[in-house]
């Protein structure tokens, strides 16, 4: 087993940093000198995924669209090598294969977000308590940036929430896949489903960063294995969140679930709501998966937005003991997701299509049912070493389709159903029929993006 | 109220609607993205050369075999049936091309061809062969020139490509349907005529108590 | 006794291997579903236009195949070339001396009758019933298409026209049914009656009252399921 080069592999990659504050600065390089020599200044701070004395005051990282390579003089045989997925425009890909139409059309997305002018991504995190440090990380970018001649065309600010939130209202980021090498915690049910029924296999880290074995035994060569070695492909999608309509939804639909099951003799209002909540998504709103626990105490119903479970247990499996879903529903979007062994063949039909999840909620929280108008959502980031066969399996085969799952064109009901069947089966005796409701996210931005190992970095910016 | 713009609903022989197929990928010609899928329904053409006899595996007659086991056992429970993707296939061996009376064909080696018609994408279609088939693709395909073996994937999956063409005209009946939704849709008929039989004569705490037990039972195929 | 227990399994063996065996129409059919597939050379300097025709036919229900009433899927493909740019090719290179037209149709019979004659159990029906459909049903279509093609005489002459593409028939060695015995107005029919049934139960899913759900059963649902 090759041990992963931490020193060159970009830090965000492989470790969630759990900073509160991050910015997404979008430059363009507006000529090729300029942008290399910003590559040159800027790759001095990027942080990678050797190990941390002490925790840093802020991260920086890097990544690059198709068109950045290009402007920044890659070169064409290197850029004939890279994936189609890659260098296809986003704005034709998406709509496509994504499914962003309608209000999720890349016409309705942010000015600069998905064109040809967006070159290099800057990411910069801030960890608890630094926000000033952070401030001029940013602003020293943005300086930067401009001395050589780039141009800022789309700035996102992003920050965790209490709890770690997002805004529809669930404790988020669990579930991450154990990888071989790997530097974060993980435990049983992060990796691949053994034969045994109990262990867990870390997943090869081929299937995360490039230059080292994937799950197939593949690793990178050609034209581009020296750009492509130890980075690996970022999907950047800001996803804005209706967080009132969704929740009033959610509401109407757990008391219609209530009066199906004939739990409303027992359950109140709030604690319907969180039990059709766990239904929709797999976990309850602090973490804990329903897979585990198909029902919580009064007591910790009234309480699952006040905090987070500090390390849920992953441990669990859909096929032998729910398939037919009556536990965790067989659409509910945890289980979309990561199916684990719920496509049968103990697992070997999900082994390749997992990613590592980076997101950070953007906007002010909203408590109740008053919209205020403001703009709030989830900055969507993920990471895999390839788009094809990773994320965009799950999100067109498994979120935005329900075939994979026998649910025929059932979508997922939290990514909001645009044009499907209208509704989310929540199996059981008798069934529940939910209406699936659009428009609830809708997608503002989309960008599929390259993040270089640190020695290609500094290779690409050699003039 | 029946479900608005989504895909063509089942009467919908019509065309693709507005609705981009989810995953479409582009096919090896290069052409567009359609070309080998019309709505959910996919694609896959591959011919590739069968070795002599005298280089084993190879030789028709050694496929032959295999393709009669192969019926034999492609029945009920078989795993090609679980993997409930596929709406028809074949495997041809095609010994010498019909020339009607134009100078013969001297295509010495004889030709496997397969089609599929099948729903996902072509990656996912592959994985379940290789992972899933593994010793049904190697009774097959081991016949041919240069078959690397079902696994490691890549491999076997740049092969395919390699000899796989596109379609000119691809027409499928019920392009909106997938197989597991048409298997569904057959499932629930003798239990709804069944149903149906009934309804009338029950009286309406009876027809409500068992109108909840045939969607419990039939919630999977909903 | 172990040798005769032998004997029996080599026996269920053989029988199963010889009923298995592919026959004349064995492989092609299985049920009431057919495999037809057919190449035609094509005369070299029409394979363009002959491709860009086909490429610029309808789709779905503009297709000219949407009025033939049994066939599930089917494609048209045509074969300039055999692929020999891969690892492993055979050298030398398999190659056509003229391009080919492919044309593959799934089909399912309605009945036993279209499957063989009635009076004569053994002789097949299928595919010439299939092929004279295409000549009744679509005949300007399959001219348009196969007057590309060496020796093709026309839709004229029915038995020419039959005769032509029988000879143009390879049998198929493994037919894979996902839905054995069903035509394509059965799935049709099927598929409708489970998006009807599904929104019912959505729309009705609030329904506290049995009898108004009842009533509202009994009106809806002869919408759903003609009388047959």
């Amino acid at each position: 087993m090759a041990s992963l080069e931490l020193n060159d592999i970009q830090g965000n990659i492989l470790r969630g940093y759990g900073f509160p504050h991050a910015a997404y600065l979008f430059l363009r390089a507006d000529d090729q000198a300029g942008g290399r020599a910003f590559l040159a200044e800027t790759v001095g701070d990027v942080t990678d995924a050797g190990h941390w004395e002490e925790r840093p005051a802020t991260t920086t990282n890097l990544a690059l669209t198709c068109a950045g390579l290009r402007a920044l003089g890659a070169g064409d045989p290197v850029l004939a090598a890279l994936p189609d997925a890659f260098c296809e425009p986003i704005r034709e890909r998406a709509p496509r294969v994504l499914d962003d139409t309608g209000e999720s059309a890349p016409e309705k997305w942010d000015e600069g977000i998905g064109t040809d002018a967006s070159h290099i991504l800057v990411m910069i995190n801030g960890s608890e308590g630094n926000e000033q440090p952070f401030a001029d990380a940013v602003a020293g970018a943005i300086d930067r940036a401009r001395r050589h001649g780039l141009t800022l065309i789309h700035r996102q600010d992003a920050h965790a929430l209490d709890n770690r939130r997002e805004h529809f209202g669930w404790a988020d980021g669990f579930g991450q896949p154990a990888i071989e090498g790997g530097i974060d915690r993980s435990g049983p049910g992060q990796g691949i489903p053994q034969d045994d029924g109990i262990t867990w296999r870390d997943l090869k880290p081929g299937e995360f960063v490039l230059g080292y074995p994937d799950e197939d035994g593949q690793t990178v060569s050609g034209p581009a294995a020296w750009l492509l070695r130890n980075g690996t492909f970022m999907v950047y999608r800001k996803l804005r969140q209706d967080v009132v309509l969704f929740r009033r939804q959610l509401y109407e639909e757990a008391a219609r679930y209530g009066r199906t099951t004939g739990l409303d003799a027992t359950l109140d209002g709030d604690q319907l709501y969180e039990l059709m909540a766990a239904k929709v998504v797999g976990r309850w709103r602090d973490g804990l998966a329903i897979e585990l626990a198909d029902r919580r105490s009064e007591d910790e119903s009234r309480k699952l937005g006040d905090h987070a479970q500090d390390d849920p247990d992953n441990d669990f499996r859909y096929h032998d003991d729910d398939g037919p879903g009556f536990r965790c529903p067989k659409g509910a979007h945890i289980r979309r997701t990561n199916p684990r062994d719920a496509l049968g063949w103990g697992g070997r039909m999900v082994t390749r299509h997992r990613i590592i999840r980076r997101g950070m909620p953007y906007g002010e929280y909203l408590e109740g049912l008053q919209d205020d108008g403001h703009d709030r959502g989830l900055i969507f980031i993920c990471f895999n070493a390839d788009f094809e066969r990773q994320f965009e399996v799950i999100q067109a085969q498994w979120c935005n389709d329900g075939n994979a799952f026998h649910l025929g064109d059932d979508k997922d009901y939290l990514l909001g159903d645009n044009r499907g069947t209208g509704k989310a089966t929540i199996q059981g005796d008798p069934p529940h029929f939910a209406r699936a409701q659009p428009l609830i996210v809708l997608t503002r931005g989309c960008e599929y993006l390259f993040v270089p190992g640190l020695s290609a970095l500094r290779q690409l910016a050699a003039a | 109220m029946s479900s608005s713009g989504g895909p063509q609903g089942p009467d919908g022989e019509g065309g693709t609607g507005d609705r981009p197929e989810p995953g479409a990928t582009r096919p090896p010609d290069g052409r567009g993205y359609d070309a080998n899928q019309f709505g959910r329904a996919r694609a896959m053409t591959v011919f590739s050369p069968v070795r002599p006899w005298y280089r084993p595996p190879g030789g028709v007659l050694s496929l032959r075999v295999v393709f009669t086991v192969g019926r034999a056992v492609t029945g009920g429970k078989s795993k090609i049936r679980q993997l409930s993707f596929i709406h028809f296939a074949r495997w041809v061996i095609i010994r010498r091309f019909p020339d009607h009376g134009q100078p013969r064909d001297p295509v010495r080696r004889p030709l496997l061809m397969f089609e599929s018609n099948y729903n996902g994408t072509f990656d996912q279609y592959i994985d379940a062969f290789s992972y899933i088939l593994t010793r049904g693709m190697t009774a097959i395909w081991g016949t041919s020139y240069g078959f690397p073996g079902p696994l490691p994937v890549t491999p076997f999956k740049r092969y395919i490509r390699g000899n796989e063409f596109t379609v000119d005209h691809y027409y499928s009946a019920y392009p909106a349907a997938t197989t597991t939704m048409i298997k569904s849709a057959l499932a629930l008929r003798e239990p709804l005529r069944a149903f149906n039989l009934r309804a009338a004569t029950l009286d309406p705490t009876q027809f409500a108590a068992e109108y909840r037990k045939l969607l419990t039972r039939a919630q999977d195929d909903l | 006794m172990r040798t005769v227990k032998r004997l029996a399994v080599l026996h269920d063996v053989a029988r199963t291997v010889g009923a298995a065996w592919p026959t004349r129409g064995g492989g092609s059919r299985s049920g009431r579903s057919y495999a037809v597939t057919l190449l035609t050379p094509v005369r070299p300097e029409s394979a363009h236009d002959l491709a860009a025709h086909l490429r610029g036919l309808g789709r779905g229900e503009d297709s000219p195949l949407a009025k033939l009433p049994y066939v599930h899927f089917a494609r048209w493909l045509v074969i300039e070339q055999l692929k020999t740019d891969w690892p492993g090719a055979p050298v030398p290179p398999p190659r056509l001396q003229s391009p080919y037209l492919l044309f593959t149709v799934s089909l399912t019979a309605p009945d036993e009758e279209h499957v063989r004659r009635r009076e004569d159990r053994y002789v097949e029906r299928l595919p010439e019933s299939f092929l004279h459909e295409l000549r009744s049903r679509i005949p300007s279509d399959v001219d348009a298409i196969w007057g590309h093609c060496v020796g093709y005489p026309g839709t004229g002459d029915a038995e020419a026209f039959v005769h032509y593409l029988a000879q143009s028939q390879i049998e198929t060695a493994l037919f894979h049914v996902g839905y054995p015995d069903v035509t394509v107005d059965e799935v049709r029919r099927a598929l409708r009656l489970r998006e009807q049934l599904i929104d019912f139960a959505r729309d009705h899913q609030d329904e506290r009252d049995p009898s108004r759900l009842q009533q509202a059963y009994l009106q809806e649902s002869p919408t759903w399921l003609p009388s047959s």
